[in-house]
C-alpha cells in the first residue's frame, strides 16, 4: 500500500477504505500518490 | 446521426490486423502495441471471426468497468445466449472455466464465498509457509550452482501453496504443475500434446476425487467452501465447480511463475539495478514488484462478449460482437506511463491493469504479490551473483495466452544447504497445514502459520 496510515484494508474481502475522513496537512503528498495509484480509480479527496 | 444508421463499415473504420497467437505478435509487441495505442487504442481485427482490439488505457479501463454492457459468460450447451467466455478464439474442447466465465448474480455469490480464503489479510498468514517451500526449493541447487529458476523454484513454490490453500494434499503436487504449465505453451498440433492432453486428464482425475473426497471428510480451504456452495439459491453441479477449481489454479500456478522468471532475467541482465533492490529493498520491493507487473503481464488480456448495442470510449458496439481487453498493450500507454517500454523500479502512480479491472479483478492478487516477492528475495539473498544462460533461457514461442517461460537456467556461486530438502519439507507443510487448520477462511482463523 502506497499509505497505510491513510486507508485500511478490511480482513474478509480486502477492500479498501479510508480511516479518517481529514487528511492531516503532512500527508497530502502521499494521498494525492495513493489517488494517482488506485488502478480502479476509486479515490477521490473532497476540498 | 442515431445508432440504426451508423453502417458497419462505418463503425469499424479503425481497422488493424492482430492475430496475438502468432510468433510475430510477441516479437513486434513493442512495435504494434506503439502503432494500436497512436493510431487505434479500439480496433476492428478480422482475424477469429472477427472481433474488436482495445489497447488504449483509458478505453481498457472504460470497457472493463462497463459490466452492465459486457458479458464474461460462456455457455457451450446455449441454455442461456451461446456466449464464448473469455477466450478469443473460443476453444475447441468446450467448458465453463469458473467464475471467470460467468456474468453476476451468479459470479459475485462464488467471489464473495471466496475472498475470505484471498483476502490480504487472509494470504499473510500463510508467508511464513511459502518461506519455507522457498527455502527448500532453493537448498535442492544450492550445493551445484546450477538451476533452473522455472522448474526448480517458480514452478513448484507457486503450485504447492495453491494446493495447500485449496485443501489438496501438498505430495500431490507434481500431477499439477506439469499439466498446467505444459498445457499453455504446447501448441495444438504439437508431437507432445498426446502427453500433455494425458496429463491433464490425470490432473482432473485427481481434482474430482478430491472434490468427492473433501465432500466425505470436510477439511478445510477452497474446495470445501465450493462442496458446501449453494449459489443463486441452488447447489451448483459439480462440473462447474471443477470449472472453478480449475481457474483458481489456472491462476494461481503459471501467471506467478510468469511474472517470477521474468523478472529474475531481467535482473540478471541489469546487474546494478538487482543490487539495487536488494540493498535498497525496503523502499523499492514494493514499486518494483508492480513495475515487474506492469512491464511483463503475465496475463495479456481476457475476451468478452458485448450483450447490448452501446457506445463506451467513443466507440458503438453491437450485442454479440466479441472484444479482446488487452491489459499488456494498455500497460505500455505513454499517456499514463512516462517511458512505457523502460523498466523503472522506482515508478510511482502505476495503475497498471495486470490483474484486469472492475468486477472480475483478479482474486488472487495478494497470494502472486507475496509468493513473488518472497521467492524474489530469497534468491536475492542466498544466489546474489546468479547469472542466466541466454542460450538456455527458454520464453513461450507466443504470449496469447500467458507471457511465459519454460526454461531459466542460471549459475551462481554455490552456497551452504540450510535446513531439510523440497520432499521432507513438504511432507513437513502437510503437518502443519492439517494441525494449525491453515486452509480455514480468515472468518475462522486469523494468526499466521507458525514454523517450530
Amino acid at each position: 500500500m502506497i499509505a497505510p496510515d491513510l486507508f485500511k484494508l478490511d480482513d474478509v474481502d480486502g477492500h479498501s477504505s479510508a480511516i479518517d475522513g481529514e487528511i492531516p496537512a503532512d500527508r497530502e503528498a502521499k494521498a494525492a500518490e495513493a489517488i494517482r495509484s488506485c488502478p480502479e480509480q476509486a479515490i477521490s479527496v473532497i476540498p | 446521426m442515431s445508432t440504426e444508421q451508423v453502417t458497419n463499415e462505418e463503425r469499424k473504420k479503425n481497422r488493424y490486423h492482430f492475430d496475438r497467437h502468432t510468433p510475430e505478435y510477441r516479437e513486434q509487441f513493442n512495435e504494434i502495441t506503439t502503432e494500436m495505442l497512436d493510431k487505434c487504442p479500439v480496433a476492428w481485427t478480422d482475424t477469429y471471426d472477427g472481433h474488436w482490439v482495445a489497447a488504449g488505457h483509458a478505453e481498457v479501463f472504460e470497457l472493463a468497468r462497463s459490466a452492465e454492457y459486457l458479458s464474461n459468460d460462456h455457455d457451450p450447451a446455449n441454455e442461456r445466449r451461446g456466449y464464448h467466455g473469455i477466450s478469443i478464439p473460443s476453444p475447441k474442447v468446450s467448458f465453463r472455466g469458473g467464475f471467470l466465465e460467468m456474468d453476476p448474480p451468479e459470479q459475485r455469490h462464488y467471489r464473495q464465498m471466496l475472498n475470505p480464503y484471498l483476502s490480504p489479510a487472509a494470504v499473510a498468514r500463510w508467508a511464513p509457509l511459502v518461506d519455507e517451500l522457498v527455502r527448500a526449493s532453493l537448498n535442492e541447487k544450492i550445493e551445484s550452482g546450477r538451476i533452473d529458476f522455472v522448474d526448480d523454484l517458480a514452478n513448484i513454490v507457486p503450485a504447492v501453496l495453491t494446493l495447500a490453500m485449496l485443501g489438496v494434499p501438498l505430495k500431490n503436487w507434481d500431477i499439477y504443475v506439469e499439466p498446467v504449465h505444459a498445457s499453455v505453451y504446447t501448441p495444438p498440433n504439437s508431437p507432445d500434446m498426446a502427453r500433455v492432453q494425458a496429463s491433464r486428464i490425470a490432473m482432473r482425475d485427481d481434482m474430482a476425487a478430491q472434490l468427492t473426497a473433501i465432500r466425505a471428510n470436510p477439511r478445510p480451504g477452497l474446495i470445501d467452501a465450493l462442496a458446501r456452495a449453494e449459489i443463486n439459491g441452488t447447489v451448483p453441479p459439480d462440473f462447474e465447480l471443477l470449472g472453478v477449481i480449475s481457474l483458481l489454479i489456472g491462476g494461481g500456478f503459471d501467471t506467478t511463475t510468469a511474472l517470477t522468471s521474468h523478472s529474475l532475467e531481467w535482473l540478471s541482465q541489469h546487474p546494478e539495478e538487482r543490487q539495487r533492490l536488494s540493498a535498497e529493498r525496503d523502499t523499492l520491493l514494493d514499486s518494483a514488484t508492480e513495475e515487474f507487473l506492469r512491464y511483463f503481464t503475465p496475463s495479456p488480456g481476457d475476451g468478452r462478449t458485448i450483450s447490448a448495442d452501446c457506445k463506451i470510449a467513443g466507440q458503438e458496439f453491437r450485442e454479440g460482437e466479441r472484444l479482446w481487453l488487452s491489459w499488456a498493450m494498455s500497460n505500455r500507454d505513454p499517456e499514463v506511463f512516462p517511458n512505457p517500454n523502460q523498466v523503472d523500479l522506482e515508478r510511482t502512480g502505476n495503475r497498471h491493469h495486470s490483474f484486469g479491472l472492475g468486477i472480475h479483478r483478479c482474486i488472487g492478487s495478494n497470494v502472486a504479490r507475496m509468493v513473488f516477492k518472497r521467492m524474489l528475495l530469497a534468491v536475492l539473498d542466498r544466489m546474489p551473483d546468479y547469472v542466466c544462460d541466454p542460450a538456455g533461457a527458454e520464453h513461450y514461442q507466443t504470449i496469447g495466452i500467458i507471457q511465459g517461460m519454460k526454461h531459466l537456467p542460471a549459475t551462481f556461486t554455490p552456497g551452504p544447504r540450510i535446513g531439510d530438502g523440497l520432499e521432507e519439507t513438504v511432507a513437513r507443510m502437510q503437518v502443519l497445514v492439517d494441525e494449525q487448520r491453515l486452509a480455514e477462511p480468515v472468518t475462522a482463523r486469523k494468526g499466521a502459520a507458525t514454523i517450530d
